[in-house]
C-alpha cells in the first residue's frame, strides 16, 4: 500500500497550520479593530471560500496560478517552475482555502479583548504592531490555538480544491482524501479503510482539543 | 508647564466644550454628575479621541491644534493615565506591568515599595485584590515618568478603606511630582481633599452651580483647602 498520500496530507495541513497565521492574524486584527471604509468587503473577500464551492474556488485558483495566469507568471519567472499541479500549488490553494476558518476564530479573540488594555498600550506608547506583539497575541492565545486545530482539521481533509488545483500526481499532489475516493472508485475498499482510519483519529483529537481551547477562552 | 485646553466637540446630546488650564504641581478635579462627559474630556487629554475645535498643549508643546488639524498620537504625549478600571495586562506579572513601559528599569522596584505591593510582584492581576491592583497601575503610569498625570475615577471600584489610604498617598504624590494633575471623580469629598481647583461639569460645560446644589442639598459641608478655586470655562 502506498502511504505517500498520507505523508503529503500531514505536509500540507502542517505547512497550512504554520503559515497561514503570516496572513490571517494581520487581517483578523484589522478586522477586529479597523474602523474604515470598505471593511465589510475584505470580510465578505476573506469569508468567500467558505461558501463557495470548493471546485468553483479550485476552478478560479486554476485559472489563476495556470501558466498563462498572473499567479502562474510570477511564479514561474521566480522559480522557473510551473505551479498549477505542484506541492507549491496546492499549499497556495489551501492557504486561500483556509483562510477564513483562520480568521473568524482569531478574529473572535481579538474581538473579546478590553478594548481598554490596547488603549493602555497605546497611552504608555507602544505602537500598534508592539500592541499586537506584546498584548494582543499573548492574551488571544487560546482563540489562535483554536484557530490552529481548525485548520490543520480543515487542510487534513481537503479535496475538491486540491483536485482542481493539484490533479492527483502520486508522490506530489495526491492527498489522502483523493487517494480515499480513487481507491473506492477503483473498488480497493481495504485501502480506502486503511487511509480513512489513520485521518478519523487525528481530526477527532483537533475537534477535542478546539472544544476544550474554546472552554478555556469562556 | 501648563496644561491648557480649550476644545469642543459635539457628542449625542450635548456639546463638550471646555476651556481650563493645570498648572504644573496641581490637582485640578473635575467632577459632575455621570455622562456629563468627563471621562470623554480625558480621553480627548490623552489623545485617544480627537477635539472637533480647539487647542489642547502641555507647556509649550501642542497636541492638538483643529485649525491646523494637528492631533498627536497618545504614544507621543508621554502621559500618564489611571483608569476607572483596572487595566493591568493580565498576562504579565505585577512587576512585568509596572516595567511594561518603564523609562528606568531600576526605578520598578522603588516604585513597587512605595507603593506597598513589593511583596505581590511576582503575582497575575487575577490573583491580587482589587485595591493591589490600582496601586499597581499607578506604579504602571509613574514608571513612565509621565509629563502629566490623567486619573479618571481611579478609586471607584474600592472599599471605603482603601480608598481613603490610596486616596492619601495621592496627595502626597502631588507635593513629589511636579506635572499637572487631573482627576476626574463623582466623589465631592475626594475632589475637595487632592484638589486644588475644581471644575464642574454637567452637559459637557462648566457648571459651578451643580456644585452649591449638591452641597446644599445634601446639607454636606466638606473642609475647603484655602487655595482652592472653582474654575469656570475661561
Amino acid at each position: 500500500m502506498d502511504f505517500s498520500p498520507l505523508i503529503i496530507s500531514a505536509k500540507l495541513a502542517v505547512a497550512t497550520t504554520l503559515l497561514i497565521p503570516l496572513v490571517a492574524a494581520p487581517t483578523a486584527y484589522i478586522l477586529a479593530f479597523g474602523r474604515f471604509r470598505g471593511k465589510s468587503l475584505i470580510d465578505a473577500v476573506v469569508s468567500l471560500p467558505m461558501v463557495l464551492p470548493p471546485t468553483v474556488l479550485g476552478f478560479g485558483l486554476l485559472i489563476l496560478m495556470g501558466p498563462n495566469g498572473p499567479l502562474g507568471n510570477l511564479w514561474n519567472d521566480a522559480t522557473g517552475e510551473r505551479m498549477v499541479f505542484s506541492f507549491s500549488g496546492i499549499l497556495l490553494a489551501s492557504l486561500i482555502y483556509n483562510l477564513p476558518f483562520a480568521v473568524q476564530p482569531m478574529r473572535a479573540a481579538f474581538e473579546k479583548l478590553d478594548i481598554r488594555l490596547l488603549e493602555n498600550s497605546a497611552v504608555l506608547g507602544l505602537s500598534a504592531s508592539a500592541t499586537f506583539f506584546r498584548v494582543v497575541l499573548p492574551n488571544s492565545l487560546p482563540g489562535l490555538a483554536a484557530a490552529a486545530m481548525l485548520v490543520f482539521a480543515h487542510s487534513l481533509g481537503e479535496f475538491g480544491v486540491i483536485l482542481m488545483v493539484g490533479g492527483s500526481i502520486p508522490g506530489s499532489t495526491k492527498v489522502a482524501s483523493i487517494a480515499i475516493y480513487e481507491a473506492v472508485e477503483a473498488m480497493r475498499y481495504q485501502d480506502a479503510m486503511f487511509m480513512s482510519l489513520a485521518i478519523i483519529p487525528v481530526s477527532f483529537l483537533a475537534l477535542l482539543a478546539i472544544n476544550r481551547l474554546n472552554g478555556k477562552r469562556q | 508647564m501648563t496644561l491648557r485646553l480649550d476644545i469642543r466637540k459635539k457628542l449625542a446630546n450635548f456639546t463638550l466644550d471646555v476651556a481650563l488650564t493645570c498648572p504644573s504641581g496641581t490637582l485640578t478635579a473635575i467632577v459632575g454628575p455621570s455622562g456629563a462627559g468627563k471621562s470623554t474630556l480625558v480621553r480627548i487629554l490623552s489623545g485617544l479621541e480627537q477635539p472637533d475645535e480647539g487647542i489642547v498643549s502641555l507647556g509649550d508643546k501642542l497636541w492638538n491644534d483643529t485649525s491646523t488639524n494637528f492631533h498627536a498620537t497618545p504614544q507621543k504625549r508621554g502621559l500618564g493615565l489611571v483608569f476607572q478600571e483596572y487595566t493591568l495586562f493580565p498576562h504579565l506579572t505585577v512587576r512585568k506591568n509596572v516595567a511594561f513601559a518603564a523609562v528606568d528599569k531600576n526605578c520598578v522596584q522603588d516604585l513597587l515599595n512605595k507603593f506597598g505591593i513589593a511583596h505581590i510582584a511576582d503575582r497575575k492581576p487575577s490573583a491580587i485584590s482589587g485595591g493591589e491592583r490600582q496601586r499597581a497601575a499607578f506604579c504602571q503610569a509613574l514608571a513612565r515618568e509621565p509629563v502629566l498625570l490623567l486619573l479618571d475615577e481611579p478609586f471607584s471600584a474600592l472599599d471605603i478603606a482603601t480608598r481613603e489610604s490610596l486616596r492619601s498617598e495621592l496627595r502626597n504624590l502631588k507635593q513629589e511630582l511636579n506635572i499637572p494633575m487631573i482627576h476626574v471623580t463623582h466623589d465631592l469629598e475626594e475632589a475637595y481633599y487632592l484638589a486644588d481647583s475644581i471644575f464642574v461639569m454637567e452637559n459637557g460645560k462648566a457648571a459651578p452651580e451643580w456644585l452649591e446644589r449638591q452641597t446644599s442639598r445634601r446639607n454636606i459641608s466638606f473642609t475647603t483647602p484655602q487655595k482652592l478655586q472653582l474654575v469656570e470655562n475661561m
